[in-house]
């Protein structure tokens, strides 16, 4: 009885242990998915893009931020949609086309963000980035990790998803 | 140790959590069987489970060092193996103790990283030594309340646990995408069906042709244009064959529209059959609630269960959860006397708590929640309603015994100083009824004095059996729950009145409160093109409102337009938005769009609160939302501006001052959050300021920010000495730095 329990917890903790497979050279290099907004380059980890949904429709909401654009249908299944630019505080100048949602997501969080061209994935070296200034972006320092020489922003998606601030929950009090 | 190995022990412990309430689940299902007093094999068999159960979770514990777990469980195995060998015998006091320790277990386990502070070492202590010597028989009941125990009734419930046959675990989030995409089905099939229509319109354009087409022939054989009538005699054939294409196709269309429509609705249907699960899947812990329960309050209840073979979709089930042990609690809490008292009113000792549940018709089904306890007290509740102003005198006299009990769900109503018959629960009724309604479900009570009190709950058994009516506001679309929509009008202009500054309509004899929904929901104004300023319209058409009746109150909302009735379903907003204030989530129309459900309970307190903020200055309302204040003091007034802009662009309500003197004034004048100011300015410089600001007592802890061209060490030292809180160059100068620094202060 005790030995057959004890097989089966090293057999699990086996299984469990197993690492997730990684891209060859994981360490050195980042995979991303660039997109512009309002004249800006922006680029975030693939790991974290579930997909690119065209934005055909969406329903605005009232009684949110601003920031959230409203809520689309993907498949039946309804997102929120973010700007970007609003939730950094930026100026708008010269917004675009709009037609691009991003879904990001983790375990936990799920949401899209408001793109006006989807370029297309690419690897970033990571000794070519480069810690950028708050001021030079606008964007706080907690949601950049940096930018490369070809001024591609690039966002930590992964602390936006993690960050309570994006998060919605008012009570009509 | 490494992140990895970090995150393979968290995960360990996730399956390790899963395991153990498998096990402690099963423990305790069985104890609650045990005391029912099954006798030869059958309690053979239980007791051999539940010692395999606690000597896994015994296992499980110690391979993930969670010791107060395997600790525990040691003895618990001990006692079922003593059980299972007739070391010893069976007896309540025995079962209540391992009915505790189950419980200090989930207690343990539900904060696995440190002992929870409501759990008490000393009482793990006890529980390993009396279990220790339970199964050395040397078991004494030295429990106090001992006689309680045993008068417990060991047959209360006559439902036997089903077992599912051949049943496979899911989660949950794997379950839902794929309803999800049963229901996006729906919208391929409703598309089918328009490319059919579609179809029968080029079928329609060619019988059109086919009928003009013989008149064409005979005109052009009666010009005898050999070449021509060839032409013609060609297309004619080929029209034959085109109309014969198209002909079939559209019925083999027509037939795959069947075929689809069949498998798509069984589909669906077999979806939400997956996620209906038995009532018992909730009701099973209840027994042990109620047992708890009656025992610290030293009374006997019995709980009957009946109808808990009976399926109801999983969502429903979780919020029928809360409302039902609420009612359950309340009737052990209050209803039941206490067994003296009982006996004194010729009731048996034993009090008796039903809850059935009954299939009705239209998918719903009906939850009755009965006590023999004393009921509830009429008079008490009908005076607490009138001084609370819930009822006038006059009206009193004519109210239904039934009318008078349901006001124990009203909010203000069922608070502990008000009604002492119902108290430590705070607004409970008020919430389980809100629960309740916001499921798409009703409640209702009936209650005798001295006989008890019945609880009736009618829910839908899935989530699609929602209506809805769709209404246009400010030209956005919205869905109202029908159960909540007492009706649709509209009022002539005649008929709306103004009642002590707010706006009142006359409907079914009384006056209503009249709020505009454009307004209650803030929707933009640029959308707002036949509304005027205070969002009523003021020409003579006649006005749309929806009267809308939610826990006994009445507001009439004033939208565009009703649109139409519709059946939906109910989806949440996504992760993002947890809580959207007066909308309750979205749904998915017939078309794809997607439109807002509103959540009608928000909408009550919304039409309230806000209407005294709105009669007020702009300035008054802006100090309601809690807007930050800063008061800006530049002598430029170009800068003044810019800096003016960018704050309000992002939210902030700005005061400006042309100098430091002018700021000072105003800043001791009125109430800010934050200042900013130049240094360089004539009669007060910023340094000044910053100083005289620090000195006076009531702005001494105003954050400053200073913004200056000066960026010397010296200067900004200078700043820094004055008081500022932050010192921003404006050769480097952006908004968005000023923004953040802004944000960090306030």
């Amino acid at each position: 009885m005790k030995k057959e329990h004890e097989i089966l917890l090293q057999d699990r903790a086996r299984k469990l242990s197993l690492e997730p497979p990684v891209s060859v050279s994981g360490k050195e290099v980042m995979d991303v998915i660039t997109f512009s907004l309002a004249s800006e380059t922006y680029a975030i980890e693939s790991v974290f893009v579930r997909e690119v949904y065209p934005l055909k429709a969406y329903t605005s909401l009232p009684g949110t931020p601003d920031f959230v654009l409203g809520i689309v249908n993907v498949r039946g299944q309804i997102l929120s949609v973010i700007n970007l630019k609003k939730f950094f505080h930026l100026p708008e100048a010269g917004i675009g086309e709009l037609n691009k949602v991003i879904i990001v997501r983790n375990g936990r969080m799920e949401f899209g963000i408001l793109a006006d061209v989807v370029h297309g994935t690419r690897q970033i070296a990571k000794s070519l980035i480069q810690q950028p200034l708050p001021t030079i972006t606008g964007i706080g320092a907690d949601f950049l990790l940096g930018v490369t020489r070809d001024s591609l922003i690039l966002l930590n998606i992964e602390h936006m998803l993690q960050d309570q601030s994006i998060i919605v929950d008012i009570e009509v009090n | 140790m490494t992140s990895q190995d970090k995150a393979f022990e968290e995960r360990l412990l996730a399956t390790f959590l899963i395991e153990a309430e498998e096990h402690i689940h099963a423990i305790s299902l069985g104890l609650t069987e045990l005391e029912k007093g099954l006798a030869g094999e059958d309690l053979h068999v239980l007791i051999e489970t539940m010692f395999r159960d606690a000597h896994s979770l015994k296992g499980a514990a110690r391979s993930i060092g969670q010791k107060e777990v395997e600790s525990l469980c040691h003895p618990m195995e001990s006692v079922f193996s003593a059980l299972k060998r007739h070391q010893i015998e069976l007896q309540p006091g025995i079962i209540d103790l391992l009915h505790d320790s189950v419980s200090v277990l989930s207690l343990i386990l539900s904060s696995p990283h440190s002992l929870p502070a409501s759990v008490d070492r000393n009482k793990i202590r006890y529980l390993i030594n009396k279990l220790g010597e339970a199964s050395r028989g040397q078991f004494e009941i030295i429990t106090e309340n001992k006689e309680t125990i045993e008068k417990i009734d060991p047959k209360p419930q006559h439902e036997e646990v089903k077992q599912i046959a051949g049943s496979i675990r899911i989660q949950v989030k794997r379950l839902d995408p794929l309803l999800l995409q049963a229901e996006e089905l729906i919208l391929s099939k409703n598309a089918f069906s328009q490319r059919i229509s579609d179809f029968n319109h080029i079928g329609e354009e060619l019988q059109t042709l086919r009928a003009e087409f013989p008149k064409l022939k005979s005109s052009r054989a009666a010009d005898h244009l050999q070449k021509d009538v060839e032409i013609i005699h060609w297309i004619d054939g080929r029209l034959n064959t085109l109309e014969h294409l198209i002909d079939t196709l559209k019925h083999k269309m027509e037939h795959d529209h069947h075929d689809l429509t069949r498998n798509v609705d069984d589909h669906l249907d077999g979806m939400k059959q997956l996620l209906l699960m038995p009532v018992l899947s909730l009701a099973e812990g209840f027994p042990k609630i109620i047992r708890d329960l009656a025992r610290d309050q030293r009374k006997e209840v019995g709980l009957v269960m009946q109808g808990t073979d009976l399926e109801i979709d999983r969502r429903i089930l979780d919020e029928l959860k809360d409302p039902l042990i609420h009612l359950l609690r309340n009737s052990v809490d209050h209803a039941i006397e206490s067994p003296q008292a009982r006996l004194a009113a010729n009731k048996p000792s034993q009090g008796t708590i039903t809850l059935s549940f009954i299939l009705r018709e239209n998918h719903q089904v009906e939850i009755r929640i009965s006590d023999d306890g004393k009921g509830i007290d009429h008079d008490k509740v009908l005076a607490t309603a009138i001084r609370t102003g819930l009822v006038d005198r006059e009206r009193a006299e004519s109210l239904t015994p039934e009318a008078i009990a349901s006001f124990i769900f009203y909010s203000g109503l069922s608070t502990a100083e008000v009604i002492t018959d119902l108290s430590g629960r705070g607004l409970g009724l008020a919430i389980v009824r809100e629960k309740v309604e916001k499921s798409g479900g009703s409640l209702s009570v009936e209650t005798r004095k001295g006989e008890g009190t019945l609880f009736r709950i009618v829910m839908p058994l899935t989530f699609t059996t929602f209506r809805g009516v769709l209404i246009r506001s400010a030209g956005q679309s919205f869905m109202i729950p029908t159960t909540n929509v007492e009706r649709v009008t509209r009022i002539p202009q005649a008929q709306i009145v103004t009642v002590e500054n707010k706006k009142v309509i006359i409907y079914d004899g009384q006056h209503v409160s009249a709020v505009s929904l454009a307004d209650i929901l803030d929707l933009p104004v640029t959308a707002r093109k036949t509304t005027k300023h205070d969002g009523f319209e003021e020409n003579n058409k006649e006005n749309q409102f929806a009267i809308i009746n939610f826990s006994n109150q009445r507001i009439a909302f004033q939208i565009d337009e009703v649109l139409s009735e519709h059946q939906f379903l109910l989806k949440s907003l996504g992760k993002q938005l947890r809580k959207v204030k007066n909308i309750s989530g979205a749904t998915v129309l017939g078309t794809g769009q997607l439109v807002p459900v509103l959540n009608v309970a928000d909408l009550m307190i919304s039409a309230i609160k806000p209407t005294a903020a709105r009669s007020l200055p702009d300035s008054a309302i802006r100090a309601e939302r809690k807007e930050k204040h800063i008061l800006i003091a530049e002598d430029s007034i170009t800068s003044r501006m810019l800096l003016k802009n960018i704050l309000e662009a992002s939210g902030y309500l700005v005061t400006t001052a042309v100098d430091g003197m002018d700021a000072y004034t105003q800043a001791r004048e009125r109430e800010f959050d934050l200042m900013i100011s130049d240094v360089d300015m004539p009669r007060m410089n910023g340094f000044e300021l910053c100083r005289k600001v620090r000195a006076n007592k009531k702005l001494a802890e105003l954050p400053i920010i200073l913004i200056t061209s000066l960026s010397t060490r010296e200067d900004r030292e200078q700043g820094i000495d004055a008081g500022a809180n932050a010192y921003i160059v404006k050769s480097n100068f952006e908004q968005s730095n000023l923004l953040e620094v802004i944000r960090k202060l306030i």
